[in-house]
């Protein structure tokens, strides 16, 4: 059983028993703090060193609470790149958008199965990326029933609006190839469990932005402007399912409450890191570009 | 990046992944057997166990069984770290409905005051909550905790509360609260708190 772990000790050639390079750095930086401390007078450093351990016990509790949270959906993903993996090419193009249209999952989910999405057409990829992670199924109802049936299309046709810039500008100037694993060779639950760690990957980036601002951060932003409610949306990425209700307790104006449910989801942490894991740099560009016109259509619309 | 780069990069870095893979999963097992993940997540328990139960089939089928077992067991270890509830997002409770929950007192009161806020301004109401003592000059509170996900997504949502006598409870205390409406402006914003209210503790909130 442990032959595994004993040949990778031996051997010390796989790279996951290594730790990442990024966590090398924490002895490093560790090491620094600890220096500055004791250059210092007990008196200064002793408040501000409970602050920051406050803060950062809060962060963890909330990350951890988004990692949770998005378990069950990463794995509805997983399953999704997988099956789309398996289904003959010619009908794989109709059953991701459908799914991205029809399935009431947000981006979470999406996360998951980008990396099939990224294999279909310029064109049909972004509509799908963006119409599904702005305006699925659950998003709309859940906007309808929080701030009425007018923001509901308000938000659809803003959705509408980036989806379709996106498309027009991935079909027409875009035109380096998507990035994605090559999955034909994988079995069934390797593409699966391949999707939902590379997802997790991400997620969890996002993750440690969102758990940050909301330890740090105030939430009285009732009078912000659309900015700051962008802003505020796209470095929190909540759920499409509850950005409605953010929007509603959080925003007393209906042109800050659009901004933030459409910020929230085609510019936020989580999005663009997807983007640019699956699509590369341009396409991220042209899409971020394309999501902040809606926005800003949407804020003159309302 | 050219494909076959990308690929190469996805071949290393998957491993690592799927240690991180596997430390979730154990972590969610260690919650849902200490009862702890409903302060975290707003799904039902069958939801997440059904998650690990693919998250792990998975890793089986595509991994070493012993890596995994060595990382879920590392993710078990963890989720005995997780505390059984999650801090308070904002010292300052929302005192505006989130229109999604009915037939609870306390976002009824606040969603008639949302729709005509003259309807229940100087009049005395009940409502019941958990409670939030006064804390570095910030008025103490009556809410619920609105989750429709999980953490990033979740909001207190309450009343300011100015007691008629001094008292002094725990938070997180189930209360009742009878106090009379009254609008104030803070900071720009309108919000709403019961004054000379009488606190009294009950056993358990209705859900």
């Amino acid at each position: 059983m442990f032959g595994p772990i004993a040949h990778s000790i031996r051997r010390r050639s796989l790279p996951y028993l290594r730790p990442p390079r990024s966590l090398r750095l924490v002895p490093l930086a560790a090491g620094a703090a600890l220096a500055l401390a004791a250059a210092l007078s007990p008196a200064c450093v002793a408040p501000k060193a409970s602050a920051a351990a406050t803060i950062g016990l809060r962060a963890w509790s909330y990350w951890c609470s988004m990692l949770l949270g998005a378990s069950p959906l990463l794995a509805v993903g997983g399953l999704v790149a997988a099956v789309a993996s398996r289904v003959p090419r010619r009908w794989n193009g109709a059953l991701l958008l459908a799914t991205s249209i029809c399935l009431p999952g947000c981006d979470c989910t999406m996360n998951a199965y980008c990396g099939e999405l990224a294999r279909l057409s310029p064109g049909v990829g972004a509509f799908a990326v963006i119409w599904g992670a702005c305006c699925n199924p659950i998003a709309l109802v859940a906007t309808a029933l929080v701030l009425g049936p007018r923001m509901a299309l308000d938000r659809a046709l803003c959705g509408f609006i980036a989806a379709g810039f996106t498309a027009l500008a991935w079909g027409r100037w875009a035109a380096l190839p998507a990035m994605h694993l090559s999955g034909s060779r994988h079995s069934f639950w390797e593409r699966c469990a391949s999707a939902m760690a590379t997802s997790l990957g991400s997620f969890s980036m996002a993750a440690v932005v969102a758990s940050i601002i909301i330890s740090v951060g105030d939430r009285h932003l009732a009078n912000a402007s659309g900015l700051v409610a962008a802003a505020f949306g796209a470095l929190l990425s909540p759920c499409s399912s509850s950005d409605s209700i953010l929007a509603r307790v959080l925003f007393a104006h209906p042109k800050s409450q659009l901004s933030f449910m459409l910020a929230a989801q085609c510019l936020d942490v989580r999005q663009v890191l997807m983007l640019r894991r699956h699509f590369g740099l341009a396409r991220t560009f042209f899409a971020v570009g394309s999501s902040a016109t809606a926005c800003a259509l949407g804020y003159a619309l309302v | 990046m050219p494909w076959s780069d990308h690929d190469q990069l996805a071949r290393v870095r998957a491993p690592r992944l799927y240690a991180g893979l596997a430390v979730l999963d154990g972590a969610i097992a260690c919650a849902l057997a200490r009862h702890v993940v409903h302060a975290f997540v707003s799904a039902p328990s069958w939801l997440m166990c059904a998650g690990a139960v693919v998250i792990s089939f998975a890793l089986l089928c595509s991994w070493h069984r012993a890596l995994f077992a060595c990382w879920f067991a590392v993710g078990t270890v963890l989720g005995f770290g997780l505390p059984s509830a999650l801090p308070a997002p904002s010292l300052v409770v929302v005192t505006h409905a989130s229109a999604l929950s009915h037939g609870i007192d306390l976002f009824d009161a606040l969603e008639k005051l949302d729709d005509d806020p003259a309807a229940l301004t100087g009049r005395r109401i009940t409502v019941t909550g958990l409670w939030r003592p006064s804390v570095d000059g910030v008025c103490a509170a009556v809410f619920r905790r609105v989750m429709a996900c999980c953490a990033a997504d979740s909001i207190d949502v309450g009343f300011d509360v100015v007691p008629a006598r001094a008292i002094s409870l725990r938070a997180n205390v189930p209360v009742q609260v009878s106090g009379e409406v009254e609008s104030v402006v803070r900071d720009g914003e309108v919000r709403y708190r019961l004054r000379d209210a009488s606190v009294s503790v009950v056993a358990r909130l209705r859900e």
